[in-house]
């Protein structure tokens, strides 16, 4: 039998973390952390980082959760390959399949850890072979694995074998469970019917929590393709994945839900009480053959021990299932081609969108400005008559009005021309009721822009007229250069570097959006900080001489959550939720960096959002003056199609 | 009542109930027999100090009627995925791993070596729970280890994980 080091040496040398057996590390240690703290891993040093890739490749359980060898048997065996149409960074003059073969054979063949693939699993139940390997985190597998997955047909299938993989797990735990269950049974020979329910509701609940880890990663992995110029513009992978993430998420959204019920009533049921005639209990007591006086708990406590575990899977239950339900909302967010195209799609979505502002205002705030930013940011052309409308129309109404306004007042600066009379009326209309809820607050000062001034300021964004209003009121204080706001470069090349910049209305209101954050007007609830982050181009450079910046989509999501803290009105006394709810909304929120708001309208904020009122009128005026002379509106910069293309009315909901 | 040695020829006296929660003593013991030769015979345990074999029996003590695991149930920690839960620890055994890392690290050998299955998944697992959500430099500090990539390296792993940061 071998032997480790002798003990002196051990006594001489205590070891540190890189002595452990290497079998020890990957199994026991790399194997149960998530890939994002894997990633982290990897930056520590070289040895760190060829172990973490042969982790990554072989050990984690994701490579199981995600079904990824079903992902490469469709991969491989794919019989319509097309190595013209690769995308550049995988192309290759073989076959898909074998590209990403050579993809995952050449990670594994990294690093002077590549003898290792012979290793035995220190664990029968985690069989190790080359087919189930994947790199997880190499981005270009991925891409080469979804290329040959693009027709909707296959990603649909490849999703669906995902959802039969998680089902499997939580049968086999719920299996295994059962399978202990009698066996102890007969051991004891009492059956413990609590215990059992509990045991078989904890090994689900902690199945369905690895399988929506693995989810919220793919989620990742999905954000991280379809933002790839090669795939960005491809509608199958769009919808792709769109339509599978959105069945995933929602499926499991239910699951979480019936698991955390499951284990929230099972921890409230009544705990029984200890009793030392209870036949029961004194068979309980003597399991093992230890005596009676020495059993250090009591059914009580083990039941109560029982029930706060219940309570906190069932709590972790609820935060994956938020997280996972903010993930879809982003997802889909940043697919606007697909939601342009499926206008059924899209109402659903954006009322799944609106109705998430009830519990978690700040992630759909920012949902709905990556919505909106990548509308704004696509191709001239891509975007018509028809579809802007269909997309005004769904915005319609939808509370809170003043993001609903927002949302709509970007996309009718970028394509003031495809903007159909309906439409506008619509707007209208929720901009008057708006005005009305304003109005009834005791606003200090008159608005700040009158009639002419607002012409001159139609095309501004909101940010802009923040910063008009406000700078008056901050006349005379100093800015607080330390405040928590984005900071903007200003120079040009900072602005040229963001490849939508020209494009985007925010560009040139950009300064302005700064400073008015910085201004003494600002929300008493502080949303997340931005986070500056470094950008690399195509080339592998960095962008911007090594600045770090804010780019146009954060500074978007950072506007919109600030008009959210503005606006929404959020019942945070909401007595139908229950404690674990309310804990699991706490800790999403933490997460998230997510904002719960109990905003009353504040003459403050009346006085905020005054300003937009009135330009958005003076917008919708100047609109509607163009379109009864049959003209453009004289946007700067901004002239797409014709006011005489027919909007549609057929939603097709 | 068994009798184990540690490396230095330190004694200790355990119930075997206890001490059976080691798979190698257990089928150690198991291969002798019922004999009373193993209350008289220590074992000798050369791959384990004395303080590290007294946080051992201190553990097994304490979890003397937790239902073993075994290789033959290794899904019995693990959930469905394979994964095992690395932040569910619970107060007692968090005390017991407030400990050095050079006695943590040798607890772990120790709990390979003596196969006790619970205790290395613990040990293991408050090590994972000290790297999670740190920042490399963070790692290299808690664990005490040179950075050896060069800048070009560094930016290039920087690089290659930017799309799976938390954003």
């Amino acid at each position: 039998m071998d032997r480790p080091p002798t003990p002196g040496s051990l006594a001489l040398e205590r070891p540190c973390f890189d002595r452990l057996p290497l079998e020890l590390r990957l199994y026991h240690v790399y194997a149960t952390l998530p890939v994002t703290d894997l990633a982290q891993c990897r930056a520590v040093s070289r040895s760190w980082r060829a172990i973490v890739d042969e982790t990554l490749l072989r050990a984690h359980p994701y490579q199981r959760t995600l079904a990824l060898r079903s992902l490469l048997h469709e991969a491989s065996t794919r019989s319509n390959r097309r190595a013209d149409l690769l995308p550049p960074t995988v192309g290759s003059s073989r076959g898909h399949g074998d590209s990403l073969r050579t993809a995952a054979g050449a990670y594994s063949c990294t690093g002077h850890y590549a003898t290792m693939c012979s290793l035995p699993s220190p664990y029968s139940c985690m069989p190790l072979s080359a087919a189930d390997s994947f790199p997880l985190l190499s981005l270009d597998a991925w891409e080469a694995a979804f290329y040959d997955l693009s027709v909707p047909r296959a990603f649909d299938s490849w999703f669906r074998a995902m959802h039969k993989t998680g089902k499997a797990n939580v049968e086999a735990a719920v299996a295994g469970v059962s399978a202990r269950g009698r066996r102890d049974s007969a051991l004891d020979g009492t059956a413990r019917r609590r215990v059992s329910a509990t045991d078989v509701a904890i090994a689900t609940g902690r199945a369905l929590l690895a399988e929506a880890d693995a989810g919220i990663f793919l989620y990742t992995v999905c954000r991280g393709v379809a933002q790839r110029p090669s795939y960005s513009a491809n509608d199958d992978v769009q919808s792709g994945l769109c339509i599978g993430f959105l069945n995933m998420s929602l499926d499991m959204y239910d699951r979480l839900r019936a698991a955390a019920d499951t284990l929230n009533d099972l921890a409230q049921a009544p705990v029984p009480s200890s009793s030392p005639d209870d036949p029961t209990q004194a068979a309980d007591c003597n399991v093992n053959g230890a005596p009676e006086a020495a059993q250090e708990m009591t059914d009580g406590q083990h039941a109560s021990l029982l029930a706060s575990l219940e309570a906190h899977l069932a709590t972790q239950l609820l935060v994956r299932q938020q997280q996972l339900y903010a993930h879809m909302l982003q997802q889909i967010a940043m697919s606007p081609r697909f939601l342009l195209r499926y206008a059924s799609f899209c109402f659903t979505y954006l009322g799944k969108l609106f109705a998430a502002f009830n519990t978690l205002p700040g992630v759909a705030a920012r949902a709905l400005a990556t919505l909106v930013h990548s509308i704004v940011t696509l191709p001239d052309g891509v975007v018509t008559a028809r579809t802007l409308n269909v997309i005004l129309i769904c915005l319609a109404s939808k509370e809170p009005l003043a993001l609903s306004l927002l949302a709509r007042h970007q996309l009718m600066t970028r394509y003031a021309s495809l903007v159909g009379a309906e439409e506008a009326e619509a707007c209208r209309v929720d901009l008057a009721e708006v005005r009305r809820s304003v109005n009834a607050v005791d606003v200090d000062e008159a608005p700040a822009v009158d009639g002419e001034a607002g012409d001159l300021l139609a095309p501004f964004s909101v940010a802009s007229l923040l910063f008009l209003h406000n700078a008056r009121d901050a006349q005379g204080k100093e800015v607080d250069s330390n405040a928590d706001v984005p900071r903007v470069s200003s120079s040009a090349s900072a602005v040229a570097a963001d490849k939508h910049a020209t494009s985007s209305p925010l560009v040139w209101s950009a300064a302005s959006i700064d400073a008015a954050m910085c201004t003494a007007v600002t929300p008493p609830l502080q949303p997340r900080t931005l986070k500056l982050h470094r950008r690399w181009s195509q080339d592998g450079t960095e962008d911007n001489d090594n600045s770090l910046r804010v780019s146009v989509e954060e500074r978007l999501a950072w506007l919109f959550e600030h008009v959210t803290a503005l606006s929404v009105t959020h019942q945070q006394s909401n007595t139908s939720v229950n404690k674990a709810t309310s804990d699991a909304q706490k800790k999403m929120a933490e997460a998230t960096g997510d904002m719960r708001v109990e905003m009353r309208l504040s003459s403050a904020h009346a006085s905020a959002i005054l300003p937009f009122i009135v330009a958005f009128e003076a917008f919708l005026a100047l609109h509607a003056e163009h379109l009864h002379q049959g003209q453009a509106p004289p946007v700067p910069g901004i002239g797409h199609g014709s006011l005489s293309v027919p909007s549609t009315r057929n939603i097709g909901v | 009542m068994v009798k184990l040695t540690s490396s230095e020829g330190t004694e200790f006296d355990v119930e075997r109930s206890v001490i059976e929660r080691s798979l190698l003593i257990k089928n150690l013991l198991d291969d002798v027999g019922e004999s009373d030769t193993c209350a008289y015979t220590p074992i000798p345990l050369p791959n384990v100090s004395g303080p590290i074999l007294a946080k051992v029996i201190e553990y097994c003590e304490h979890h003397r009627n937790d239902p073993v695991v075994g290789h033959g149930d290794a899904d019995a920690e693990l959930d469905a995925s394979g994964a095992r839960v690395s932040d569910e620890i619970d107060e007692w055994d968090m005390e017991f791993c407030k400990v050095d890392q050079g006695t943590l690290f040798e607890m772990i050998l120790a709990a390979n070596y003596l196969d006790i299955r619970s205790m290395l998944d613990l040990t293991c697992k408050t090590v994972a729970n000290m790297i999670k959500n740190k920042t490399p430099e963070e790692i290299r500090k808690t664990f005490n280890i040179t950075n050896d990539f060069s800048p070009e390296e560094e930016e290039q792993v920087q690089r290659e994980n930017a799309w799976c940061e938390d954003r």
